[in-house]
């Protein structure tokens, strides 16, 4: 008689309810594990990508361009102060200012499309690398100009080069920063101008995406919309996730690294004036990892983390090394890369950045999103 | 108020995204727009072709194939064993040659009636292709650029078409890895972009001699299988992989390039050259004639620096005056005046790779999300024209596309009537 079976038949049945219970339980449990495992490793659907896209644009994209305009309209305040009292204080508090619309800059940088194509808007933002020292050339000549109706009355005509952060960094941590003695001089009405401009920008861009970009990816498909569909929307979204580490690795590392280190050259790299260099980077990285981990109001299933399944233990563990091996890039850059072990730090975090870049890249094609066929592997 | 870009010139696209609608809403709002805020665009999906294109491709599922497109819509009509290239239109018959992108060492012949294959080139066992190929100003011969694995020197094999496609000839390229080739109009001759880079078979598509490149452009005479002539750009411009080419019916040859060091570089990547014996009359005292250099066509640097260092292919249009270059690392395809050798402007199309003639300023681009663009570029005269005419509602006959997006078109289209 098999040992289940009792001899009390009410007894018997009560065990074989229970047991059902558990069974189907059990059975739930494993259907949900299942199917759980399994839409993690399919391909999101239409409507998880729609709400991927929404998520991201409202709690990513809105909020990082928001942060930029609060601190270009501080940075604006801060040199207003600074020109209207130069003083150690005053410097410092707008080095401090600049420091922090940077780094909100490089929180969004990251995106390349919409608004900020309007105009040159990124390159107006920020034109860097400036290969042929165009900045410095062209500020020299505004300054020595002392041209007042130039900068106020045709402003818009100077080159996008000497309008952006790049210009402000040169004025505010050259060896000869804005000094008391530069009161009311020209050099601090171009500062000024200057960071009018990037305000002007950055309101105008944090407008557009609230008014006109978001709801196109509410409505990916409307008709004459900017995008065709969701699917197009989030491929579009998720190129500003992956190309930024490329951009990082090619740009902010390999470009000032040279062949090794003593052809290393610390003037390549971004923001070295103010010796931001690495924040940068590490501003880059999170930034980058807040668009991968984003939750927001619709849950974690809108998440990328979450869609990504399976991958995202790997992808986890490679955000990690690629944070780590950050850390270990000593400051400021601009020294140590021209040192062996600075540049075999920094040589870590580009192999880092690549295999992320790497496993993001192939995870996507696996979801069905084709962030470029010819673009990533054309002959 | 003329905008001009950082380095001075007048960029009448200046903002322009992949459907331009912002731009109107911004910094130009200033022109009291009452058109719509879109550009007609990439959403309509009733078909603009009046032709058929071709280009190979990949489907949703990693499958190969060649594309075909007409008005009737866009469908992958034949399998392929691998990723392909170029895909040539044969001129008297209905079949499309589809040739492997490198290393491949097949060439396919699917009759596009019947969609089926009715012939197989294979490559000599130590040779393979580079994806490209042309007929001859005959029609017989098929000609190719191939890889001589033996010596590592790039080859032309011109095949019999009236007899099973047997090799008929094989001569140099004068160069390492040729890439793409044009019969010139005027002459029996071929002109061929010789990459430079050196590849074997047993390391896939790893570049071998990425510091010692020297990439060539080269003309060939198809009688004697000689050098006539052989243009290469100076030593610093010696990582410029000279690859892709288009000739005009005037015989001027455009270039498009890859670059090979660092993209933040922002290297030059297209240049025009004038075969010598078009450019010059022959000294009487002379023996011969003098090389014409190859000229840079210059780019916005703004514009530059979006193409990532990368250009995918490059089109006349019909009359040979405009010139499109595909930038897909970019999203960029940019359009010359290439008689006046001055930059027009550029669109934004995402991964937008393939560029086909579509008539005079008109141009058919491919992307690899399926999409197939018609596009028409304006020959501006003056900085205000431009801006008047960035303001108005563009005629959606500019920017009418059509889409299957479970298709990716892959590097080049191809016409046929």
């Amino acid at each position: 008689m098999p040992y289940f079976v009792s001899q009390n038949p009410n007894t018997t049945r009560r065990s074989f309810l229970k047991n059902r219970r558990c069974f189907n339980a059990l059975f739930s449990v494993l259907v949900l594990v299942f199917t759980t495992v399994s839409a993690a490793n399919a391909t999101p659907s239409i409507e998880q990508w729609k709400q991927f896209n929404i998520n991201t644009v409202t709690h990513y994209v809105l909020p990082n361009y928001d942060a930029l305009e609060t601190n270009a309209n501080r940075l604006v305040a801060a040199n207003q102060s600074l020109c209207k009292k130069t003083s150690k204080e005053t410097l410092t508090f707008a080095q401090n200012t600049f420091i922090a619309t940077m780094a909100a800059w490089q929180k969004i940088q990251n995106v390349r499309f919409g608004p900020v194509e309007i105009s040159e808007r990124h390159y107006s933002l920020q034109f860097w690398p400036d290969k042929k020292n165009h900045i410095g050339k062209r500020l020299v000549r505004l300054i020595d100009s002392k041209d007042r109706q130039r900068l106020e009355e045709s402003f818009a005509s100077l080159p996008i080069s000497i309008k952006g952060l790049p210009a402000i960094e040169r004025l505010l941590f050259s060896e000869k920063p804005i000094s008391i003695n530069d009161d009311a001089s020209f050099r601090c009405e171009v500062l000024v101008r200057i960071s009018q401009e990037v305000h002007n920008v950055a309101l105008a861009l944090s407008n557009e995406w609230h008014q006109q970009m978001l709801p196109q990816f509410s409505d990916a498909t409307q008709l004459d919309g900017y995008f065709e569909d969701d699917i197009d929307a989030a491929t579009t979204l998720l190129k500003a996730f992956v190309e930024p580490l490329e951009h990082i690795r090619d740009l902010k590392l390999e470009r000032p690294l040279g062949s090794d280190a003593a052809h290393a050259k610390g003037k390549r790299l971004e923001s070295w004036r103010s010796q931001q260099s690495k924040q940068n980077i590490a501003n880059n990285i999170a930034s980058i990892k807040q668009f991968y981990t984003l939750a927001g109001t619709a849950g974690e299933s809108s998440s990328l983390q979450q869609l990504v399944g399976n991958e995202a233990q790997e992808i986890d563990a490679l955000f990690t090394k690629v944070e780590l091996a950050l850390s270990r890039v000593p400051t400021p850059m601009k020294n140590t890369i021209e040192t062996l072990d600075g540049y075999a730090a920094a040589s870590e975090l580009t192999a880092a950045l690549t295999l992320l870049h790497e496993k993001l890249k192939g995870t996507l094609t696996a979801m069905g999103i084709h962030l470029g066929f010819n673009s990533r592997d054309g002959d | 108020m003329t905008k001009l870009n950082d380095l001075g010139e007048i960029d009448p696209h200046i903002g322009m995204t992949r459907r331009s609608f912002l731009r109107r809403t911004s910094s130009l709002a200033c022109l009291s727009l009452s058109a719509p805020a879109f550009l007609h665009g990439a959403a309509v999906s009733n078909s603009h072709l009046n032709r058929s294109v071709y280009s190979a491709g990949k489907d949703s599922s990693g499958n190969y194939g060649l594309i075909h497109a007409d008005q009737n819509g866009i469908r992958m009509i034949a399998a392929l064993p691998e990723r392909a290239h170029e895909i040539l239109i044969h001129p008297s018959k209905p079949h499309a040659l589809v040739v492997a992108r490198r290393p491949g060492n097949w060439c396919m012949i699917i009759d596009t009636d019947s969609k089926q294959i009715v012939h197989k080139i294979t490559t000599a066992s130590n040779s393979h292709f580079y994806g490209h190929a042309v007929f001859d100003r005959t029609g017989r011969y098929l000609i190719t650029t191939e890889n001589d694995l033996l010596t590592g020197q790039g080859k032309i094999v011109m095949r019999d078409s009236v007899n099973h496609y047997a090799i008929h000839k094989s001569i140099p390229s004068y160069g390492v890895g040729p890439h793409q080739l044009k019969v010139m109009p005027d002459s029996n001759q071929l002109v061929i972009a010789n990459g430079g880079i050196s590849t074997r078979p047993d390391t896939g598509r790893k570049k071998l001699n990425l510091d010692t490149m020297r990439p060539n452009l080269s003309y060939i005479d198809l009688d004697t299988g000689s050098l006539v002539e052989q243009v290469t750009l100076p030593v610093a411009l010696h990582q410029l992989s000279i690859r892709h080419l288009a000739v005009n019916a005037q015989g001027d040859v455009a270039i498009a390039m890859q670059y090979q060091g660092n993209t933040g570089d922002n290297m030059p990547l297209v240049a025009s050259h004038r075969p010598r014996h078009l450019a010059q009359e022959k000294p009487a005292e002379q023996s011969s004639y003098q090389n014409n250099p190859l000229k840079i066509l210059d780019i916005p640097l703004t514009q530059l620096s979006k193409m990532r260092g990368y250009c995918g292919s490059v089109c006349f249009d019909k009359s040979g005056h405009y010139l499109a270059v595909s930038a897909p690392r970019g999203d960029l395809i940019i359009f010359f005046d290439f008689i006046n050798k001055r930059y027009v402007n550029s669109r934004q199309i995402p991964d937008g790779c393939g560029l086909a003639s579509a008539g005079v300023a008109s141009f058919e681009i491919s992307n690899g999300r399926g999409s197939l663009y018609h596009h028409r570029i304006s020959s501006p005269t003056s900085a205000e024209a431009l801006l008047q005419r960035d303001a108005r509602q563009i005629n959606p006959q500019q920017a009418q596309a059509q889409r299957n997006n479970t298709l990716s078109f892959d590097n080049h289209l191809s016409t046929n009537g």
